[in-house]
C-alpha cells in the first residue's frame, strides 16, 4: 500500500528541526576532531528539505519513507588531498557507531567508471546533554575528495535533476568525466608529493607539516607569505636527519606540551597585540627549539626577521629561571 | 622547585604610588591605594610578558634572610598561605615599608603587587617600577593633506623596550619561608654596577642572593675550559682567553648564555650551555667572585706534544699571539713581540 505522503510530509515538518541538530551537532564534532588531528578538509552539514523527502518517497516509491530515506541529517566531508581519505575513516569510525559504511571505490569495477565516494550511516555514541531525541537517529556522512565532490554535485544537476532520465548515451558522457576525477586526484597527489620534495619547495614542506599541527591548536587565519620567509632561515636550525623526520618532531613537541600549548594559544585568542608570530605556525618551530636550540634559532631569525619579535615569544613561552 | 616563567598566571593587581623623599621631608603626599585595579586577560598577558623578560634574562635565585629585620618575608608567608590580612591590606604595609626605607636618592615609582599562581602553587610578584615619558606620533590629515601629529604622553608605565624595573617573585611550594622559591631581577643598574641587585632591594624583601658565588665562579670556569678542549688549539685559544677577560671585567654578574652569544661560534652555542647544565655549573647568570680562580686567571699557558710551553699574563695574550691551524693537526703559533731575554 503506498505511504500517505501528506502524513509523512507532516510528520516530517515536525522531525526536521531535529535532524537539522543532528547534522549540526556531527558536522561540529567532525570539524573539531579533524582540526585536532590536522586533516585538512571542509564539513558541512544540512537537514533534507520537506520538498526533496516527499520527491524522493514518490520517485522511490517508498512504502515507509520516514524510514526508508536514511540520509534526512546529511553532513558532507571534503578532503584537500586523497591520501586523507584513510584518516577520515578512522575517525569516523571512532567518534561514531557506524551501522552501515559503503565505500564506492572499493566497489567498483576496474573496467567500469562509476560514483565514487564514500557513505557512512552513523548514530552518535554518547546523546549531547538533554538531547534525547538525537539518540539512535541516523545521520549520512559522504566523503569525496574535492574532485569527487564536483563531479558529484554537477551529476546530481545532468542525471537526477531533469525531468526525464536522459540517454544512455549521454549518461555514459557523464560517467565518462569520473575518468577526470581520478586522474585529477591521482595527478595532484602526485605533483604536490613532487613539488614539495624539491630542494627549493622544502620551507613549503615544512608549512604543510606545521599547518597540520597548528590547527590543533587554533584556527586562526596566518600569513603564508610571512611563513615561507620565516621558515626559509628557521629551517636551517634542523639537521638533516631531523628535517627527515620534521613532521613527527612537531607532533611528538604539541602532544608532550599540549595542555602548556592550548592555555597559550586560548589565553592569547583575543589579544590584538599578541606577538606578531604567535598565530603563525612557524610560532611551533620557535617553542620547539627554544628548549635545546636556543641559540642558532637566535641566529637563524635575526637573519631575516626583528630578533624583538623572536624575544617576544621566548617571554610568552617561559624559561626555568 | 624549578619555576617556569611561562607558567605563571596572574589573578589581581593592585598598585600603589611611592612618592620621592625630599631633603626637607617635604614632597608628594605618600597615598596609599585602598582598591585592586581590575585588569583584562590582555592586561594580564602584558604583565606576564614582561615579568617573564625581566627574569629570564637577569632573575637571580635568593632566599628569605633569617638576619634581616624586614617585615616582608612574613607578609609574603602570610599573603601566600594564610592569606589572614588581605591582598589590600598586605599591599600596603608593603608599600609602606618601601617608602619608609627609600631614600631621597631613591627615585619615585610605583610599587605593584600582584596575585597569582605559578602551576597549582600561590605565587606573589613585587613590582618597583619608574614611570616614563614619551612621545606618540598618529598620523592624521589637515586640509586634505597627511600630516603626522605629536603628543606627549606622561606617566607612561611598562613600556614595551625598556625593562627598567625590579621585579621580585615568590612561589610558595609548601607553608614555611624556607619553601618559598624566590628570584628577583634588578635592570635598572646602571652601567657599571657593584652588584646583580640593588642592596636595598633586597633589604626591602629581606632577601639575599642564595648563591655561594665563590663556588658558582669556580664551577663555571672550570666547566667552561673543559668544553672547550674539544676544540682545536686556535679556537679553544680563542674561547678561553674571551672567558678570561669576561670574567676579569668589572661588571659584578656573569651572563653564561650573553657571554656564549658574544664569544663563542653559533653552533658551539646550544652545546656549551648544555654542556654547562650537565656538568651542575651555572648557566644562568651568577654574581661573580673570583677568589677561588684567582691565580687561574692571571696566566695562560699553552703546553705542546714536543713538551715546549708558552705562558703569559691574560692581559697581553691577544695582542701578541695567534694560532694558528695546520692541515696536518700541528699548529702554527705567531709571536709578536720585543725578545727581551732567553734561558
Amino acid at each position: 500500500m503506498a505511504a500517505d505522503l501528506e502524513a509523512v510530509r507532516q510528520t516530517y515538518l515536525q522531525q526536521q528541526p531535529i535532524y537539522e541538530d543532528l547534522a549540526t551537532h556531527v558536522a561540529d564534532a567532525l570539524r573539531r576532531d579533524t582540526r585536532e588531528r590536522g586533516i585538512l578538509c571542509e564539513v558541512d552539514s544540512r537537514s533534507k528539505g520537506v520538498a526533496s523527502l516527499v520527491k524522493k518517497a514518490i520517485r522511490k516509491r517508498y512504502l515507509d519513507p520516514l524510514k526508508q530515506i536514511r540520509d534526512k541529517a546529511g553532513v558532507r566531508v571534503v578532503v584537500r588531498y586523497p591520501d586523507a581519505l584513510g584518516s577520515i575513516d578512522a575517525l569516523i569510525q571512532e567518534r561514531f557507531e557506524v551501522k552501515h559504511h559503503e565505500d564506492k571505490r572499493a566497489k567498483t569495477n576496474f573496467t567500469e567508471l562509476a560514483y565514487r565516494g564514500t557513505h557512512y550511516e552513523v548514530v552518535l555514541r554518547s546523546r549531547p546533554p538533554g538531547r534525547a531525541d538525537l539518540e539512535n537517529l541516523i545521520c549520512e556522512i559522504q566523503v569525496h575528495t574535492r574532485a569527487e565532490h564536483l563531479w558529484s554535485d554537477v551529476s546530481h544537476d545532468l542525471l537526477y535533476k531533469p525531468a526525464q532520465v536522459p540517454p544512455g548515451e549521454i549518461q555514459r558522457r557523464v560517467y565518462r568525466l569520473v575518468a577526470l576525477v581520478e586522474l585529477f586526484d591521482s595527478e595532484v597527489r602526485l605533483a604536490r608529493d613532487f613539488i614539495l620534495g624539491q630542494p627549493g619547495y622544502e620551507a613549503a614542506a615544512m608549512l604543510f607539516e606545521l599547518e597540520q599541527a597548528f590547527f590543533k591548536l587554533s584556527a586562526r587565519q596566518f600569513d603564508s607569505d610571512l611563513s615561507l620567509t620565516a621558515l626559509d632561515s628557521l629551517r636551517s636550525t634542523y639537521t638533516d636527519a631531523e628535517r627527515a623526520r620534521f613532521a613527527s618532531l612537531i607532533a611528538a613537541f604539541v602532544d608532550a606540551n599540549r595542555t602548556r600549548l592550548d592555555g597559550l594559544y586560548s589565553t592569547y585568542a583575543l589579544d590584538d597585540d599578541a606577538p606578531v608570530f604567535m598565530f603563525q605556525p612557524e610560532s611551533l618551530i620557535v617553542l620547539e627549539r627554544l628548549a635545546k636550540h636556543r641559540y642558532k634559532l637566535r641566529s637563524a631569525w635575526a637573519a631575516v626577521l626583528p630578533a624583538e619579535m623572536l624575544q617576544e615569544l621566548e617571554d610568552v613561552w617561559g624559561e626555568s629561571i | 622547585m624549578e619555576i617556569n616563567t611561562g607558567d605563571l598566571q596572574f589573578d589581581q593587581v593592585i598598585i600603589h604610588e611611592v612618592p620621592r623623599h625630599t631633603k626637607k621631608g617635604v614632597g608628594d603626599p605618600f597615598v596609599l591605594t585602598d582598591m585592586p585595579t581590575a585588569i583584562d586577560q590582555v592586561m594580564k598577558n602584558r604583565f606576564r610578558e614582561r615579568i617573564a623578560g625581566s627574569l629570564n634574562t637577569a632573575g637571580f635565585p635568593v632566599v628569605f634572610d633569617p638576619a634581616s629585620s624586614s617585615p616582608v618575608p612574613a607578609l609574603v608567608l602570610d599573603q601566600l598561605s594564610a592569606k589572614q590580612k588581605g591582598f589590600v591590606d598586605m599591599s600596603k604595609a608593603l608599600a609602606q615599608r618601601l617608602y619608609d626605607l627609600q631614600g631621597g636618592g631613591n627615585p619615585a615609582g610605583l610599587l605593584i603587587l600582584i596575585e597569582g599562581t605559578h602551576g597549582s602553587f600561590p605565587a606573589l610578584a613585587v613590582l618597583k617600577i619608574e614611570k616614563e615619558d614619551g612621545i606618540q606620533a598618529q598620523p592624521s590629515s589637515q586640509g586634505g593633506k597627511r600630516i603626522f601629529t605629536l603628543r606627549q604622553i606622561k606617566d607612561l608605565v611598562f613600556t614595551k623596550r625598556t625593562r627598567v624595573f625590579k621585579v621580585g617573585l615568590f612561589v610558595q611550594t609548601a607553608s614555611t619561608l624556607e619553601t618559598i622559591e624566590a628570584r628577583v631581577s634588578d635592570e635598572q643598574r646602571g652601567e657599571q654596577p657593584k652588584t646583580a641587585i640593588a642592596s636595598y632591594f633586597l633589604d626591602y624583601l629581606g632577601c639575599r642572593l642564595a648563591q655561594n658565588a665563590p663556588k658558582m665562579t669556580e664551577d663555571f670556569f672550570t666547566a667552561s675550559e673543559s668544553f672547550f678542549a674539544r676544540f682545536d688549539a686556535e679556537k679553544q685559544g680563542q674561547y678561553v682567553t674571551a672567558l678570561v677577560g669576561n670574567l676579569k671585567s668589572n661588571l659584578p654578574t656573569v651572563r653564561p648564555s650573553a657571554f656564549a652569544e658574544t664569544y663563542l661560534e653559533v653552533d658551539d652555542r646550544d652545546d656549551y650551555l648544555s654542556f654547562l647544565a650537565e656538568q651542575e655549573a651555572p648557566a644562568r647568570p651568577f654574581q661573580k667572585e673570583l677568589s677561588l680562580i684567582d691565580n687561574r686567571l692571571k696566566r695562560l699557558q699553552m703546553s705542546f706534544g714536543s713538551g715546549l710551553k708558552l705562558t703569559g699574563p691574560v692581559e697581553v695574550w691577544n695582542d701578541h699571539v695567534d694560532v694558528h691551524n695546520e692541515t696536518d693537526g700541528q699548529v702554527y703559533v705567531e709571536i709578536r713581540d720585543q725578545l727581551t731575554g732567553f734561558k
